[in-house]
């Protein structure tokens, strides 16, 4: 059986393309962006996930284990993922939910069942998009989404960093209503240091979608100090001017709420604690730099 | 997509008058009080509706009245705007606790001056002791009233009915005094029924008489002021309104607010509402706009006018009653929009001169109401969807694919059904025909599973209250809590009908309302007064509290008692009984660990339709003193707040005394994880067709949602859907920073709100403090 390990669904997604839809996100994605703002997503497998904010510090879950795996200091529960089987005994002892899993297997027909839940608010033009991690990391199950979902008459888009053999991006092209692909970086080296990968293959794809007509929205993430200046963007706006065809390109601001998830993984957060969005005028001073390139800017 | 109406600026007159509105004081009024006690001692051997038609006239002939600077719509039923009536015939009892303090109570404070105060205790109190409908009604139930009162509250015990939509549209057609003429014709042709026009009459020349001296002040402040000609309109207006029935969109508008100021003086109850007034005005608009004598302007500006003056009688209720309805809302609830009779959609100019009125005064009256169905038009959705970002709570959307059924499910007439309006906050009625009695009594169910879980005994108090039931310990099965539950609800049930039927009966003895009659097919016609079963439609409407509380302590026994087995009933029992002292992290479980209602559940959801339809059922057994069905409601507007505070803890983790869900079909605050349109799922599966006296949904929303044209098309996509899955009502909150801040000192409330980032959500709550901090400073209406 076909299953993926979803690690959220978000129903009423308003900015995850046109409409109302249901997002689904995929756990597992072959970058490592530095800003990532669900680092949960990185790795395929699921683990434990502490939120320390709801956590009222009884520590039934460090009684309930086993294993070892759940120790106590002074950042709440720490979890050691290597010892930990994934028994789920102390998600069950933990009376709020602060210990859970940070992902769910779920079918085809379950992932199904869920985006049939909202039908009623999608219209037209609403419906489901497949996120992450990396949607095309998983490719047989979002395939088969996205083609239930077709033959259902059910809008399906997905959101991707296109880092996929050019393969496998023909066939998410074939049935998907709209790809909304990243460029995070335009320059080939940063984009490395950046992300862990090369970007050659990402700007190919998308010229290649472009070429074949492929219905495209490209989003930037503004990252202070990664991509946030004008040589970056100007960079992007002369790639997207040159693939010959009117794809929107979508500035994405900072979102610094994914503070707390680091906190939670007890990873390594790359931005001062008080970064915050970059202000409006800025975003405003590089669409400008977009549209001058005759590009639209969203 | 906004055409000129839609863009009409706020005209300096109008903004004035809110000024003015706002800057004074507000006083309660003892006037009135002192004509009717003067009138019922001289005459108080007459028949009750004579006296009352007697008193009301007395009232409208000899109550101060003022014309304020600027004003183009004239009267109140007191001097000072938005004074509280003190109306002695329905009950005093709390004012003579209260006067003093009416000042100084945290709700709803009213000023009140040292002659009036003597006077009450002097010669209002004195006289009306053991006489008003409160003492009458104590004397025959009280005791039975309080003995059932935590479980179910009987209502409509000290005050007169309201919560009526009379037939303006008739009013409008006729005018007093052709309601005069008709009186008098019926009167000859039922000589047994002399008595009863006798009253119609009487108040039909009060009214003229009122409306004519409205005439004669404006002509004398005309002589000195600059305003002349505006006074001297005013007073055509009004002489010819004592005379005829009006026959411009100005005098139509001057005799719609002439109808509800006399029908407070008569009553001093809680909502009488306008209805449909896009509808019955809309011929005058269109005539007078054709001829030029009505602007767009114009027209906008005379809406605002009586904008105005819907916020200008207030209800003056006990500071008990206050928390319970707080901002002492007075109920001028106006239908807009939806369809006709041929099931066409009815918007016209007038619907979004209303909606462009609300969307200048953000006022907490005219309630406006918004009837949608899946004929309305894109315009009239983004507009309503645009004034509800402006965060006044309104338009409120009512959905006429699901209230037109239910209304037919109660024998109304399809033509009735498809005219329907809204009366108070949420209750449904046909327009003109019909008295709903729509807050007969509240059920609180909850309150009856706490009884059920604890042999009948109250966890509070530790009285025994209810049936012998036993307890939790000795329910092995789920379906033994369930049985218990029905016992509990069964125990009162019938009592609470025989204490409605005892209070319908006195009001019709001695609150007979002869105006209110001449409004409300078809008491004119059967020579039967209005309390008395004298309207078409005689519908009693009881609610149900709270389903979603219900479903959520079930779901969660059914779950971790009976399924799981992870929690030890009686160790539950002992919680529960103790509040869940020493038992928190027993409490967390039961709060976080078992599903709950609003979640898009099927089967937590299917408890609370099943109770709901239960009760609806169970009222179905019975017809009411007037010969009408009982009928269900799910609200409780404030109500779930001290009606929490009756209720120990439950078995969902809420602990005692706690407010039960808001609303009527709205989750418990916090439990709704899912967002929106899960909430929506949920809500729809309580099947609207037993939800036939009104339901109630809040929803919340950041304001960021309405900020551009792309955000409010989202929103009107989910209206649509909410028309689709056919659920009778909703009313969007915007959120402000006070929500938020709240959000913040008690975030398990809150859980909820969801912030939406593309690629990304969060849960408000588990965000940290500084970044929770940020969102609420960018909350702020700087664009209002």
């Amino acid at each position: 059986m076909i299953t993926a390990n979803v690690f959220d669904i978000k129903r009423f997604s308003i900015n995850d393309g046109d409409g109302i839809r249901t997002t689904i996100f995929l756990k597992g994605c072959p970058l490592a962006c530095k800003w990532c703002q669900n680092p949960e997503g990185l790795i395929p497998e699921i683990r434990l996930w502490y939120a320390k904010n709801i956590c009222v510090a009884c520590k039934s879950c460090i009684a309930s284990c086993e294993t070892g795996a759940l120790k106590w200091d002074e950042r709440g529960v720490a979890i050691d993922h290597d010892a930990c089987t994934r028994c789920g005994r102390c998600v069950v002892a933990c009376p709020t939910g602060a210990i859970r899993f940070d992902a769910r297997e779920m079918s085809i027909e379950e992932a199904l069942q869920e985006i049939e839940k909202d039908r009623p608010f999608y219209g037209t033009d609403g419906g489901v998009t497949l996120s992450g991690g990396e949607s095309m990391a998983s490719p047989a199950f979002s395939l088969s989404i996205l083609r239930a979902c077709r033959e259902r008459g059910t809008n399906a888009q997905i959101e991707t960093s296109l880092y996929a053999r050019p393969e496998t991006v023909d066939a998410f092209a074939e049935v998907a209503d709209r790809i909304i692909a990243d460029i995070k970086l335009i320059d080939p080296a940063r984009h490395f240091l950046a992300t862990g990968v090369d970007n050659t293959l990402i700007l190919s794809n998308i010229r290649h979608l472009a070429e074949k007509g492929t219905k495209l929205l490209i989003r930037v993430p503004l990252i202070p100090g990664f991509t946030d200046d004008e040589e970056n963007i100007r960079g992007i706006a002369k790639f997207v001017a040159s693939l010959g065809r009117e794809i929107p390109v979508e500035l994405l601001n900072f979102n610094p709420m994914c503070r707390e998830k680091y906190e939670s993984l007890r990873q390594r957060y790359e931005f001062d604690p008080d970064q915050r969005e970059i202000e409006q005028e800025r975003v405003d001073a590089l669409k400008r730099i977009l549209s001058d390139y005759g590009v639209i800017a969203l | 997509m906004k055409t000129k109406l839609d863009q009409l600026p706020l005209s300096n007159r109008v903004q004035s008058l809110k000024q003015v509105m706002f800057s004074e004081e507000r006083f309660a009024s003892v006037e009135q009080a002192k004509i009717v006690t003067d009138v019922y001692r001289a005459h108080g051997d007459l028949p009750r509706n004579i006296l009352r038609a007697l008193a009301l006239k007395e009232a409208l002939a000899r109550i101060e009245i003022r014309i304020t600077e600027g004003e183009l719509i004239v009267g109140n039923r007191t001097t000072g705007v938005r004074s509280g009536v003190i109306f002695p015939e329905s009950g005093l009892s709390w004012v003579d606790r209260e006067i003093e303090t009416l000042p100084s109570r945290p709700q709803d404070p009213f000023g009140i001056r040292q002659e009036d105060i003597k006077a009450f205790h002097e010669e209002i109190f004195p006289f009306w002791k053991g006489k008003t409908l409160e003492d009458i009604l104590d004397e025959r139930i009280g005791g039975e009233m309080r003995a059932i009162g935590k479980v179910a509250k009987i209502n409509q015990t000290d005050h007169a009915q309201g919560h009526i939509c009379p037939n303006t549209a008739r009013w409008l057609k006729f005018g007093p005094s052709g309601l005069m003429e008709e009186a008098k014709a019926e009167q000859a042709r039922q000589p047994e029924n002399a008595a009863f026009y006798e009253g119609l009459i009487l108040s039909l020349e009060g009214a003229c008489l009122f409306m004519r001296r409205y005439a004669v002040l404006a002509r004398e402040m005309a002589a000195t002021s600059a305003r002349k000609e505006e006074l001297l309109e005013i007073a055509r207006v009004c002489d010819a309104l004592s005379q005829r029935a009006p026959e411009t969109f100005r005098e139509a508008v001057q005799a719609c607010w002439f109808l509800y100021v006399i029908l407070q003086m008569e009553s001093n109850a809680s909502s009488f509402s306008p209805g449909r007034m896009d509808q019955y005005l809309y011929p005058y608009y269109e005539r007078d706009l054709a001829s030029g004598v009505l602007t767009h302007e114009s027209a906008l500006e005379l809406i605002e006018c009586l904008f105005l003056k819907f916020n200008q009688i207030v209800y003056l209720r006990s500071s008990g009653s206050a928390k319970y309805f707080a901002g002492f809302p007075i109920g001028f609830n106006v239908a807009i929009g939806g369809q006709d009779e041929a099931g066409i959609s009815a918007e016209n100019e007038l619907t979004f001169l209303f909606l462009r009125a609300q969307e200048h005064l953000l006022l907490p009256q005219p309630n406006l109401s918004a009837r949608v169905f899946s004929g309305s038009s894109e315009r009239f959705l983004t507009r309503c969807s645009e004034v509800v970002g402006k965060g006044s709570g309104m338009p409120q959307f009512f959905n006429d694919e699901a209230v037109i059924p239910a209304l037919k499910g109660k024998g109304i007439s399809d033509e009735d059904a498809r005219n329907y309006a809204i009366v108070g906050c949420v209750e449904l009625t046909t327009m003109g025909n019909n008295l709903g009695w729509s807050d007969a009594a509240m059920f609180n169910l909850v309150k009856a599973l706490e009884l059920a879980l604890n042999d009948g005994v109250c966890t509070l108090t530790g009285k025994q209250m209810g049936a012998h039931t036993g307890t939790l310990k000795d329910f092995a099965n789920y379906e033994d809590v369930i049985a218990a539950l029905n016992t509990q609800i069964d125990f009162f049930f019938e009592r609470m009908i025989r204490c409605c039927e005892v209070v319908e009966r006195a009001h019709a003895e001695l609150l007979p309302s002869p105006f209110l009659s001449c409004v409300v097919d078809d008491c004119m016609k059967a020579g039967i007064d209005v309390t008395a079963g004298g309207a078409h439609y005689n519908l009693s409407g009881i609610q149900a509290i709270q389903c979603a509380n219900i479903a959520d302590s079930l779901a969660t026994l059914k779950t971790l008692v009976y399924d799981e087995k992870l929690v030890d009933r009686a160790q539950l029992h002992a919680a529960l009984v103790n509040n869940y002292e020493n038992a928190e992290l027993l409490r967390l479980r039961m709060l976080n660990k078992a599903p709950k209602y609003g979640n898009d559940i099927e089967w937590v959801d299917a408890i609370a339709f099943d109770w709901a339809r239960d009760f609806a059922e169970r009222l179905t057994r019975f017809t009411n003193v007037r010969g009408g069905p009982y009928q269900m409601g799910l609200y409780t507007v404030s109500a779930h707040v001290p009606m929490g505070q009756n209720v120990g803890a439950t078995p969902d983790g809420r602990l005692a005394k706690e407010p039960l869900a808001d609303g009527g079909m709205s989750p418990v605050y916090g439990r709704d994880a899912k967002g929106p349109t899960a909430v929506l799922k949920s809500v729809s599966r309580v099947k609207s067709e037993y939800g036939s006296n009104g339901t109630l949904l809040n929803m919340k929303f950041l304001p960021s949602l309405f900020k551009t044209e792309l955000g409010v098309s989202k929103f009107v996509r989910l209206l649509r859907a909410f028309i689709e899955l056919k659920i009778i009502h909703v009313q969007f909150n915007v959120v402000n920073r006070d929500d938020l801040l709240a959000a913040q000192k008690q975030p398990e409330l809150y859980k909820s709100l969801t912030i939406r980032v593309a690629g990304y959500t969060a849960y408000f709550t588990e965000l940290a403090p500084d970044l929770q901090r940020e969102i609420i400073e960018r909350t702020e209406f700087a664009d209002i």
